[in-house]
This record gives C-alpha cells, sequence and structure tokens, in this order.
C-alpha cells in the first residue's frame, strides 16, 4: 500500500482514530500502560503492512529482526563496555561481528545482487573458457530490504561499538525495524533516535497532528503535482532518447533531476507526517539539496538518513580522514561506490556512485570553499553543483552505461531530433509545478517567515492547503504510481 | 492548540472545500457545454451533440487514419471521427452507450489495435480520462464501464474536481480560442516518416484480456440489438510485426455476431511506403485520404457479399 494510493488515503484516517482512541482510553497524558499499547497496536499496523503488500516476506523481516536483536544482546558488554578485555576475546568478538554483517546482508545479496554477480561471473567464466551454467532468480525483491536492513544493521554496529546498550525488549525492537511510515522507503533512523520515542509515552497531541498533516499535503503534491508530471516528459525522452535533440535530451534529463526529487522527498515526508501524526519525529531527510552550492553539500542536504548511515558505518570505520589526505579521497570515493551499489546491482547505479566520489574528492582536493561570499558567486555554484548532479543522474535513471553514454553524447554534440517531448498544457503543468516548489525552496532557504503554509494568519494557512489540495486534485498525476526508492 | 480548535479549523477547511469541488465540477460541465474547439468540445460533441449516420472508433490510429470527407463522398451520408488517443474499446464502448441514448446511427467502424483493444494491461485509468466527465450523469453503462475498470472510480467521482484533473486547462483554453484542429473529428497528421526513424513495432503483450474481450463482445451485441452495422478494421503500419493482429478468440467473438474483421496491417500497398506514413504507427494525411477510400470500397464489397447471402 503506497502513500499516494487512494487505499492508504482512506486507510490512514482510521488507523489513527483507532491510535489516537486507543491512546485516549488508556490514560489522556500518556503513561507506561497507554504506550504498550499504543506500541502493541503499532507494531501490528507495520506487520500488516508489510503483510498486506508481501505476505511471503514477513518471514523473512521477522528472521532478521530476531537475528539483529540476538546479535545485539550477544554484543552488549553492559553501561562501561569491556575495554580492558584480552585480546583473544576481541579477536573473537571481531568474528562474530563479521558473522553477523554477512547473516544481515545475506538477503539483501540474495535477493538485490545474486543475478548480477551470476551474470558477472558467468561473463567472467565464459572469458576463461569455461562452460559453466546456474539458475537465475526469479524472486522479487523484498519490500524496503535495502532500508530495514540498513536500519537494523545500524543497530549491530551502534550495540558492537558501544554506543549505544542492546535493546531488551523484543517488542520494542520489532517496532524499531517494522515501522511502518519508514519501512519502504526509510528514511533509516539510527536506535538512539527511534527507540527512545517507542520507549516515551506519547501522549495526543494536536500540534504534531497538524504539523503532520502539513507535512503528508506538501509530500503527496511532491509527489503527484510535481515528480509526476515531470516523470511523463523523463520516461518519453529516457524511453527513446536517440529519437530526441541534445536539447531536449538535456531537458529530459532535468526532468528527471526534479522528478526523482520530488519523488523521494515527497514520499520521505509523507513517512516524516504519517510518523510525526503517530507522536515519532524522524529524521528529516531533504534539505532543498538543489540549492547546494557543492557536491559535498548536496550530500549533506540529500537522503540525509542514508548520508548518515554511510558517514557513521562506512567512511569513518575505514578511517574517514584520520588517516590522511590521500587515504581521506579513497575512503570517501568507497563509500560513495558502496552507496551506488547500495542503489542497485546494475554498473550504471557504480558509475553514478564512483561520480559522486570524484566529485567531492576533487573538492576536497582543491579546497572549494562551502559556501562563498556574494550573491553571483553563489548562484553559479548552485547552477554548477546541479549540472554536475544532474549529469550523474543520467547513469542513475538509464537501464545500460550504452545508453547513458549515448544519451550524454547526444547533449554534448548537440544533436538534431524532431520530436517534442511534451504539449503546451502539459509544459504549462510543467512550468507551474516547477515554480510553485522553487519559491517555496527559496523562501525557506532565505526568507523563512514567509512560509504560507506554517503563517501566522489561519486564513492564510486555509487558503494554502485549500489550494494544495485543489493543486493535486486538478493537476495532480493520480494514479498511484510507484515511488523510484520503493524499488531500492 | 486544542481539540475544539483543531476540529473547528478541519470543519470550515472542510466545508470550503467542498464549496470549492462543487463549484468546479458544476462550472467545468457548464465550459465543456460551451467549448468551440479542441478535445473538450470533440468529448461532449460525441457524447451529447453527434447525430452522424456512421461513427467511427479507435485509438490515435482511427483518429488519424479515416478521413470522414471521403467517406461521405463516397456514401453521400455524415460521418464522425470520434477515434481517441490513447484509447480503446473501454472508451468506445462507453461513446457508443451514451450514443444509442440519444440515436442509433447506421454504421460504426472500428478501427482495432491490440494494445488498447485486447490485450493485457495492469491499469485501465487511461482510458477514463474523459469519461469520468460524464459519469453519474444518466448513462448507466457508461458508469458500469468506469467501475469495472477500477472500482474506486466510484468514491473518487464524488468531487468534481478530480472528474477534470489535467483536463481542466484545456476546458479552459477551449473556451477562450477557437483553433479548427479537426473535420468532424478527424485529426490529419502532416508530414513524412523518414526511414530511418522507423521504430520496430511489438507489443508489450501477447496475453488477452478477459475485461476488454468482454467488453468487446458487448460493443458487438449492442450493434446488434440496436441495427448498427459493425465493421472491425485493422489498418496499416509502415512495417511489418510479428504479433498476431486478430488473435482466434477475438475472431471467434466478433463471428458470433457476425462481423468479419478486414485486415489492412498487411496490406502491400502501405507496406513499406513511407509517404504514406507520419511515424511508424501512423498514416499521414495523404496515406490517410487513400486508406479511407480503400476502406469505404472494402465494406461496400463485404456488404455486397452479405446482401447476396441474405437474398439466398
Amino acid at each position: 500500500m503506497l502513500f499516494n494510493s487512494f487505499a492508504f488515503l482512506c486507510v490512514i484516517p482510521v488507523v489513527l482514530f483507532v491510535y489516537y482512541l486507543a491512546i485516549h482510553a488508556c490514560s489522556p497524558k500518556g503513561n507506561r500502560l497507554t504506550n504498550r499499547v499504543a506500541n502493541a497496536l503499532l507494531l501490528g499496523i507495520s506487520y500488516a503492512f508489510f503483510f498486506y503488500n508481501q505476505p511471503a516476506y514477513t518471514l523473512l523481516l521477522f528472521a532478521l529482526t530476531l537475528l539483529t536483536y540476538l546479535f545485539g544482546r550477544l554484543f552488549d558488554r553492559g553501561e562501561k563496555g569491556d575495554s580492558r578485555a584480552p585480546q583473544s576475546a576481541k579477536r573473537k568478538r571481531g568474528g562474530l561481528i563479521t558473522l553477523a554483517v554477512l547473516l544481515v546482508i545475506l538477503p539483501l545479496l540474495f535477493f538485490k545482487y545474486y543475478n548480477f554477480l551470476l551474470d558477472l561471473s558467468l561473463d567472467l567464466f565464459s572469458a576463461m573458457g569455461i562452460d559453466w551454467h546456474a539458475p537465475r532468480s526469479s524472486w522479487i525483491v523484498p519490500l524496503g530490504i535495502s532500508f530495514f536492513t540498513f536500519q537494523a544493521l545500524g543497530y549491530v554496529w551502534d550495540v558492537y561499538y558501544d554506543r549505544i546498550r542492546a535493546e531488551r525488549n523484543f517488542a520494542d525492537y520489532m517496532l524499531f525495524v517494522a515501522f511502518f511510515p519508514q519501512i519502504a522507503s526509510g528514511p533509516i533512523s539510527k536506535a538512539q533516535d527511534l527507540l527512545p520515542q517507542i520507549k516515551k509515552p506519547r501522549p495526543l497531541s494536536w500540534p504534531d497532528i497538524t504539523a503532520g498533516m502539513k507535512l503528508l499535503l506538501w509530500g503527496y503534491f511532491l509527489k503527484a503535482v510535481f515528480a509526476d508530471r515531470m516523470a511523463i516528459t523523463a520516461d518519453i525522452v529516457f524511453g527513446a532518447w536517440e529519437h530526441y535533440s541534445g536539447f531536449y535530451c538535456f531537458i529530459g534529463s532535468i526532468m528527471y533531476s526534479l522528478q526523482i526529487y520530488g519523488d523521494f522527498a515527497g514520499y520521505s515526508l509523507m513517512a516524516i507526517g504519517v510518523a510525526r501524526m503517530l507522536g515519532f519525529r524522524l529524521i528529516n531527510n531533504f534539505q532543498r539539496p538543489y540549492l547546494s552550492a557543492s557536491v559535498s553539500e548536496f550530500w549533506r542536504r540529500w537522503h540525509i538518513s542514508l548520508s548518515t548511515w554511510l558517514r557513521d558505518y562506512v567512511y569513518i570505520p575505514l578511517g574517514g580522514n584520520r588517516k590522511g589526505r590521500g587515504r581521506s579521497y579513497v575512503n570517501l570515493f568507497v563509500t560513495f561506490l558502496v552507496s551506488g551499489i547500495w542503489h542497485g546491482a546494475n554498473l550504471t547505479f557504480i558509475v553514478w556512485g564512483a561520480l559522486h566520489g570524484i566529485f567531492q574528492s576533487i573538492e576536497k582536493f582543491f579546497k572549494v570553499p562551502k559556501r562563498p561570499d556574494g550573491r553571483l558567486l553563489l548562484t553559479l555554484r548552485i547552477i554548477i553543483t546541479f549540472l554536475l548532479v544532474n549529469f550523474a543522474w543520467i547513469f542513475f535513471r538509464m537501464p545500460r552505461l550504452s545508453d547513458a553514454l549515448g544519451m550524454l553524447r547526444r547533449i554534448f554534440t548537440c544533436a538534431p531530433g524532431a520530436s517534442v517531448p511534451f504539449s503546451r498544457v502539459s509544459l504549462l503543468f510543467i512550468t507551474l509545478a516547477i515554480l510553485t516548489v522553487l519559491i517555496k525552496e527559496i523562501a525557506e532557504e532565505w526568507a523563512p517567515g514567509y512560509s504560507l503554509i506554517n503563517h501566522r494568519r489561519p486564513a492564510v494557512r486555509i487558503i494554502t492547503y485549500i489550494a494544495l489540495i485543489f493543486a493535486i486534485l486538478l493537476c495532480g498525476v493520480l494514479d498511484s504510481s510507484n515511488f523510484i526508492y520503493v524499488n531500492f | 492548540m486544542t481539540a475544539r480548535r483543531f476540529l473547528k479549523m478541519l470543519l470550515i477547511m472542510a466545508l470550503a472545500a467542498l464549496a470549492i469541488d462543487l463549484l468546479i465540477g458544476f462550472g467545468a460541465y457548464r465550459l465543456m457545454g460551451t467549448a468551440r474547439s479542441g478535445d473538450s468540445q470533440r468529448a461532449y460533441h460525441i457524447n451529447k451533440r453527434t447525430e452522424a449516420d456512421v461513427l467511427i472508433f479507435g485509438s490515435s490510429r482511427a483518429l488519424h487514419h479515416y478521413d470522414p470527407a471521403v467517406l461521405e463522398k463516397h456514401w453521400g451520408t455524415t460521418v464522425y471521427n470520434a477515434g481517441n488517443d490513447g484509447c480503446g474499446i473501454l472508451l468506445n464502448y462507453m461513446q457508443l452507450s451514451s450514443i444509442l441514448q440519444r440515436y442509433t446511427p447506421k454504421t460504426v467502424i472500428m478501427d482495432l489495435y491490440g494494445p488498447y483493444d485486447f490485450l493485457r494491461e495492469a491499469d485501465y485509468s487511461r482510458y477514463l480520462g474523459w469519461a469520468r466527465i460524464f459519469y453519474g450523469k444518466g448513462c448507466e453503462a457508461l458508469d458500469s464501464v468506469i467501475d469495472d475498470a477500477d472500482p474506486t472510480e466510484r468514491f473518487k467521482n464524488l468531487s468534481g474536481a478530480y472528474r477534470y484533473n489535467y483536463r481542466i486547462v484545456q476546458v479552459i483554453f477551449d473556451n477562450i480560442a477557437s483553433r479548427t484542429t479537426d473535420y468532424h473529428g478527424y485529426r490529419g497528421e502532416e508530414g513524412e516518416l523518414d526511414p530511418k526513424a522507423a521504430t520496430d513495432l511489438t507489443w508489450p503483450s501477447t496475453e488477452l484480456d478477459p475485461l476488454k474481450l468482454e467488453y468487446l463482445r458487448r460493443l458487438a451485441e449492442r450493434c446488434r440489438e440496436r441495427g448498427v452495422k459493425l465493421y472491425v478494421v485493422v489498418s496499416p503500419y509502415y512495417s511489418t510485426f510479428p504479433s498476431e493482429q486478430i488473435p482466434e478468440r477475438v475472431r471467434s467473438i466478433l463471428a458470433t455476431y457476425g462481423v468479419e474483421p478486414i485486415d489492412m496491417s498487411r496490406d502491400p500497398r502501405f507496406l513499406g511506403q513511407h509517404r504514406y506514413f507520419y511515424d511508424t504507427n501512423h498514416l499521414n494525411s495523404r496515406g490517410a485520404c487513400l486508406f479511407t477510400g480503400i476502406v469505404a470500397e472494402k465494406i461496400d464489397s463485404l456488404q455486397k457479399t452479405e446482401n447476396q447471402r441474405d437474398k439466398k
């Protein structure tokens, strides 16, 4: 059940009503009993949500939860940790964490990368003249496997590094892994952020409900009016790039850059909004990334929960920037390579990740300042950053490297082509959607006091909500299309 | 914020939204009726005004391939091209049902295109576009197709604004500017196919869609019930492709109602003749003119054979 589906819009008010009723019936101000009832309810809803989407994989989710819970308990060394443990014990612990990581990522490797690795192996064997065959997997990738695997793995590592104590309550831990607003596409929460919120009583809060509804509304707008409208043009151009001129290939690539932002930021806002209505505060996943003045800044604003995860569990353990400049470039490159691989089993994702690693290494090498002084320079840097990110998205979007290179060739050689990939009406909708989002982002970045959705006058707020609702109804693509990141 | 204040705000917003929604639904429907040109005028005309003796149904291949002027000249009767870009049997059945409530045309020519008319699809929402506007406005057959295609539509269509999703701007434009872009519904394509740009023709699947087949059957049945002569035609393609144009199951459904399809998909007069095509799938106006004439003659000869058979 996707956030933008009609079914979800029908079910979510019922879920919220039952949840609030349960909280209110137990104790309006919230206590431990209320919390236990609320959590049990949320756990049931979360598993029902997962079961509804992919019943067969519910067991996998449970098994992964149980496995990481047990490893967490195993690695827990109490309040003070045990830094004076003998060398043999440390070695044993090191072996165990390797085993834990391998076991946890095994389903992810199988479901997402088996066919890719198989094809690579077959090519390798064939090049060596060895005739070898193995069956391909036809299993569907479980919903949100990359997200809940990383969330659970992050927890195990945090316990291993003594950053947190292991969770003792299995039901609370189950909710941490399966929490329904975020299971399909994140944000990837850290245990130290989400688990305390699960344990803390969450009394009914009208400001939280209002804030959640606003996030849900804006998220829906970003998805249906902005992203899905861009998607129509992007899909047309990327689907038949050979027939479009270099100019329209470039326009198509920009449409995809905007689509993926609207799609993923929209999803994240909806997830954060639903969680907020339930009394949870999830990590903000996007911070106006296309207003970044460098690729490094882009990654501090784009998919923040994954960037943070990769920084904490890949970049820093590799040595971060503590082992000299040369090594820090390698670490950065490797981190983004992992990011590329995480997104999917395809060389195009690896190239995309490598490009981002290279861009940031270059920025580091030339010590590019974070935010330049002067509006003109800032604007120029924002445009250049957007173009670099846009360039890399072409690899991300294309099914094959050859297609990505072909499209880039058309763009850079200004190749001719006759077709126009949108109608006049579509162009009008696209322009209106871009202007709306651009104005909101610029206002939030440089003039936060002018926010219409959070305006101090209730009348302005109500008019804004109604305008957004009708913009969705009249201009949105309302076919419950899939979210891009659900595939990852 | 208190519960009372929250609920008060929510109520005000809901009432305001309801009023605006009603206003949009009512106003836009009125604008459909006053549209001077474009898709809104066309959609309203097909459903509410046309009284042509010969109707042409189908997708963009119908819209761009059948020139009413040629048929009018050939048969001396009124013709309207009701083809629609990206639309198939579901919309055609809804259009026919709506028309049959007002009058009975003499002939219906249906251009058959596999992906839209009989091949399986997971989502039918693309076919409901303009038809949603007429949901709940007195044509039960039209309502039932929309409900069959997507059971949630009956709830979604409670909103007046939802029915005009994406189309509202078009409806307004069509009231402001009068752009005569068609002749009796027909829109000819100008330009010639560049043979180098010709793409391979493939269909996404070969599996038949039971819902589409059912509506194809119902369309044939309704035509027979009301004494409308139905002709099913597969118009030409620039190149051949392996997919079967008229599967056996489709043939047998049509045969039940005495309809013998006219398959011109591999007609040598058009095959590989880029001067008659706008793109691989569509004829240009020159090709359409030639093709419409051939269809008229084929129908004449079919009618002649039928008449002779009836006499015997």
